[in-house]
């Protein structure tokens, strides 16, 4: 066991599998030498040396294509978009290359690929280089996306991301790279399409994921104070999703929130909701609360960058004020 | 600084003409052997395209599809030099080059009808004809995107170090979009083992490619920004083409980094089906047709002595190649329903939930 | 609350209602906005179960009065030297202990359920609500029982509210009479009737913690509750030793658990 960083779980987890499998490559901008902007694959040059761990040109369409064509002949690329804001600039390889083509070649093609990507705001950035874009490609069928909140996810659902055989979208939170939890030591391998229960509970289901996770967390802490027994849950993976927990959770309480980062319109929540309405229709004993963004680019200033996010104070105040209407 | 624009009117630009129709290959080092192999692969693509047209206008052919007749000598003189484990990548406009790889007729054929027993199982259509055991990796509707993945394959053969090349064609259009230019410079930098073929058939759709390019060759006259050789070429010369390719293809294969290489041709038919072709010079287009690539080939092999009976009976055999795919197509079943659901993910299915 | 108003009922609350067969019309919710909850929807399905299975009759009795179900006393002695000294005080405790027995034959509940005290003061009833949150000190206060000795009813309802359906447990003062204890007859809409007779002191047998035997003054009360066929002789025989239970170790576990 030993305190590890999300940052530093994100080298972790690709080194424990370039390790394991000589296949796997790294590709983006500022990876190699500089181990990243982020600081997320310091120490990968080092180990595996340049011909696995490339720095490319600012390039986002030919980094992602070269991923693409690279899984498509043999090998099992981890290509980086830096800022998930730029997902924008070669959504064309996302959605019409990499998510369709195993399926309009009726299955010859196989891509084992993982785009690793700093996703989410609340770092003053700017509208440009704030976005939560997760929900963006859970739109599309073909990509997998998972959503770590903490760096021991971070280890596993990389790991688990890497050795499947489908592109799967490793949304990793910017706002999260400081955090520090234990990990324990040794191999971890996670599973793709499974949500935790992060705190059981009686009285209502909160949903949550990436960074919104601990103001959840906290917000259910509050309202445990004031007499309201919230369960509160990591969905971590948006495809596959893990409707069976949630819909157990919402059998149990009767009354679903969600706290997203995206801006309101079709965010994460709202296929939730929806099959939530459905499925979960007789176990509901009020309305299916999404808080989330507002629909608005993000503002750079802090403090209404910090207005317009969800907190653990709205939260909480949010849920306890349905719970008593 | 030229205006390609100023003069523009639309289809009232300049004619330009093939060239200069002589013998100055006929003494090129190809043997005879390799000279059958262009021109078989030549007919029996040309003979398919026409049957396709046929068929689509017996609407049998849904939705659309763009064909390659008058463009046949750069697939043919391409795939010829390629190794069975090399790469292909082709745009929307890849009949020709899917047949080039070794692909037999029926299953491509089906796949333009929708069948079962389509390349694809009726999953891809036109645009999208794959096949990787034969090497070809794929045709690719979204102009330029298929540059970026090819560099994937080139940079992946490197990394394993089979000696593999991946050959990438496009067309004149395609220099214009950015996905052309972040290719060419990544596959210069790091030294890939990839030849580009731009298929310069003059216009970009339906547009002349000259009005809306800065530089008059579109492909060549970019080469040098990526610090590679400017290379026009007579796309409608077999010999020529199957020599550059070649070239090219040893240079990659040895390690001489990526080549850039442009074919001028021309499309005897309009962008897709739905074109008529209208805004090409009545001049330009009797002249380019009358510079076949097929018409130009075979009045070579037979000033070098190839019967004509020889090259007749390649005709008939590449026309009842054809005429049993017809048959075996459109006999082909409709997909079954359930297969709409398969390949999404590499388990077979397309489960996004529990 | 007018209880025609059309409620809207959630989700919830109706898949429950249908499941366990009550019927929604006319439920009187203590929700917000006066909304069914599902803790009313239980409640009205635990106190039918309840009457039903709990207490071992075979089925609830809503028996007319012409036909007269027999009745049964059974009574106990309990030490009650503990309970702070005063006829109000150990009326109040005897209550106390009755609800907190109440709460332990219904388990499932849940928290919008709670236990009415209906204190009979000279022909009029007073309700106290959420009897089970009160202290004793509260209770006390609550009762304000004279010294001539009203009952106090004890009944089982959703929180804030009445129902018609309640059952009563009446509590009597027997003791104001002198009474050792009496054998009281059951109202319509009684579950039993528990009554306190006079605190007498006497000389007892005291078991000490190390097991031995020693003799000492206790004050003792009786307790006699008298039932019919809504409830079995187990049951009763289990709700008076809860009872008993709670008012002799009164004063023994500082702030020990309800039940």
């Amino acid at each position: 066991m030993a305190q590890l960083s999300y940052r530093d779980a994100v080298a972790r987890g690709i080194a424990q599998e370039m390790r394991r499998d000589d296949r796997v490559v790294l590709v983006g901008e500022d990876v190699a030498g500089a181990g990243g902007v982020f600081k997320t694959t310091v120490g990968l040059l080092d180990e595996f040396g340049p011909h696995r761990v490339i720095d490319t040109p600012i390039s986002e369409q030919a980094i992602l294509g070269a991923a693409m064509g690279a899984a498509m002949t043999g090998l099992r690329p981890v290509a980086e978009i830096m800022f998930s804001d730029f997902f924008a600039v070669c959504w064309d390889l996302v959605v019409n290359q990499i998510a369709k083509t195993r399926y309009m070649t009726g299955g010859q093609v196989t891509l084992p690929l993982v785009i690793k990507t700093g996703n989410g705001g609340g770092l003053r950035f700017g509208a440009q280089h704030s976005q939560s874009i997760e929900n963006w490609a859970m739109a599309v069928p073909g990509i997998k996306v998972v959503t770590p909140s903490t760096p021991e996810d971070v280890v596993g659902l990389m790991a688990a991301a890497i050795r499947d055989d489908d592109p799967v979208l490793f949304c990793e939170h910017k706002g999260l790279y400081s955090m520090k939890a234990e990990v324990a030591d040794g191999e971890i391998v996670d599973t793709l399409g499974t949500a935790k229960v992060r705190r059981a509970g009686r009285d209502a289901t909160i949903l949550s994921l990436g960074m919104m996770m601990p103001r959840a967390l906290a917000a259910a802490e509050d309202l445990a104070t004031r007499g309201i027994d919230a369960e509160v849950i990591d969905v971590r993976s948006l495809i596959p999703l893990d409707t069976r927990t949630i819909l157990a959770s919402v059998a149990k309480t009767g009354r679903l929130f969600t706290v997203e980062e995206n801006p309101q319109v079709l965010g994460w929540g709202a296929e939730i909701a929806a099959i939530v309405a459905d499925e979960g229709f007789w176990d509901l004993d009020g309305p299916v609360q999404r808080i989330t963004t507002p629909h608005i680019p993000l503002p750079s200033a802090d403090s209404l960058e910090d207005l317009v996010m969800p907190s653990a104070e709205s939260v909480a105040s949010t849920v306890e004020k349905a719970l008593q209407s | 600084m030229r205006s390609p624009l100023s003069d523009h009117r639309y289809g009232e630009h300049g004619v330009v003409l093939p060239p200069e129709r002589g013998d100055r290959n006929d003494g090129v080092d190809i043997d005879a052997a390799t000279r059958m192999r262009l021109y078989r692969s030549m007919r029996e693509m040309r003979v398919f395209e026409k049957r396709a047209y046929d068929l689509f206008m017996k609407q049998l052919v849904k939705g659309t599809s763009h064909l390659s007749l008058g463009m046949e000598a750069i697939a043919a003189g391409f795939g010829v030099a390629m190794r069975d484990d090399d790469y292909t990548f082709a745009t929307y406009r890849g009949h020709a080059h899917t047949l080039a790889r070794g692909v037999p007729m029926t299953p491509v054929l089906a796949e333009l009808l929708g069948r079962a027993n389509g390349l694809m199982g009726g999953k891809g259509g036109s645009m999208h004809l794959t096949s990787v055991e034969h090497g070809m990796m794929g045709s690719y509707a979204i102009i330029g995107a298929h540059l970026t993945i090819a560099n994937g394959a080139a940079w992946s053969a490197q990394y394993r170090r089979s000696g593999q090349v991946t050959v990438c064609f496009f067309g004149d259009g395609t220099t214009n979009i950015g996905a052309f230019h972040e290719a060419l410079n990544y596959a210069a930098v790091y030294r890939l083992p990839i030849v580009f073929v731009c298929e310069n058939n003059l216009y970009m759709e339906y547009t002349s490619i000259s009005d809306i390019t800065a530089v008059p060759h579109p492909a060549a006259d970019r080469a040098g920004a990526y610090g590679l050789d400017a290379v026009v070429i007579d796309g409608n010369d077999a010999d020529e083409v199957h020599l550059t390719a070649v070239g090219a293809i040893d240079r990659a294969r040895s390690g001489g980094g990526p080549s850039l290489i442009e074919a001028l041709t021309y499309r005897h038919g309009g962008h897709s089906r739905a074109d008529p072709g209208k805004y090409r010079p009545g001049a330009e287009v009797e002249a380019w047709k009358a510079y076949d690539p097929l018409t130009v080939y075979r009045e070579r092999l037979v000033r070098l002595g190839v019967p004509e009976s020889d090259l007749d009976a390649v005709d008939a055999a590449a026309l009842a190649l054809v005429d049993v795919a017809t048959e075996e197509a459109v006999a082909g079943d409709l997909p079954a329903p359930e297969s709409a659901f398969t390949d999404v993910w590499a388990d077979g299915g397309w489960s996004w939930r529990n | 609350m007018n209880s025609t108003r059309r409620h809207v009922h959630t989700p919830r609350v109706r898949r429950l209602a249908r499941d366990h067969g009550v019927a929604l019309d006319g439920l009187v919710g203590t929700g917000p906005r006066g909304r069914v909850t599902t803790t009313d929807v239980l409640h009205v399905e635990a106190v039918t179960t309840l009457s039903r299975n709990e207490m071992g009759a075979a089925q609830p009795s809503r028996a007319t009065p012409a036909a007269g179900p027999s009745q049964t006393t059974a009574v106990i002695e309990v030490d009650v030297t503990r309970v702070a000294k005063g006829t109000h005080a150990l009326l109040a405790a005897v209550v106390e202990a009755a609800v907190a027995a109440l709460r332990q034959a219904l388990p499932d509940r849940g928290p919008g359920v709670g236990i009415r005290v209906v204190a009979h003061e000279g022909g009029r009833a007073r309700t106290i609500r959420d009897a089970d949150r009160l202290s004793m000190a509260g209770l006390l206060h609550a009762l304000e029982i004279a010294p001539d000795g009203p009952g106090a009813g004890i009944g089982v309802g959703p929180r804030h509210g009445a129902q018609p359906e309640d059952r009563t447990l009446a509590v009597h003062d027997a003791g104001g009479e002198g009474f050792l204890f009496e054998s009281l007859p059951m109202a319509v809409g009684d579950l039993a009737a528990l009554s306190v007779g006079a605190p007498v002191e006497r000389v007892a047998v005291i078991v000490q913690p190390d097991g031995e035997r020693g003799i000492g003054v206790r004050t003792c009360v009786h307790l006699a509750l008298t039932y019919d066929d809504q409830l079995s002789r187990a049951a009763v025989a289990k709700m008076l030793a809860a009872v008993r239970t709670r008012l002799e170790g009164l004063g023994q576990s500082v702030g020990g658990g309800s039940s």
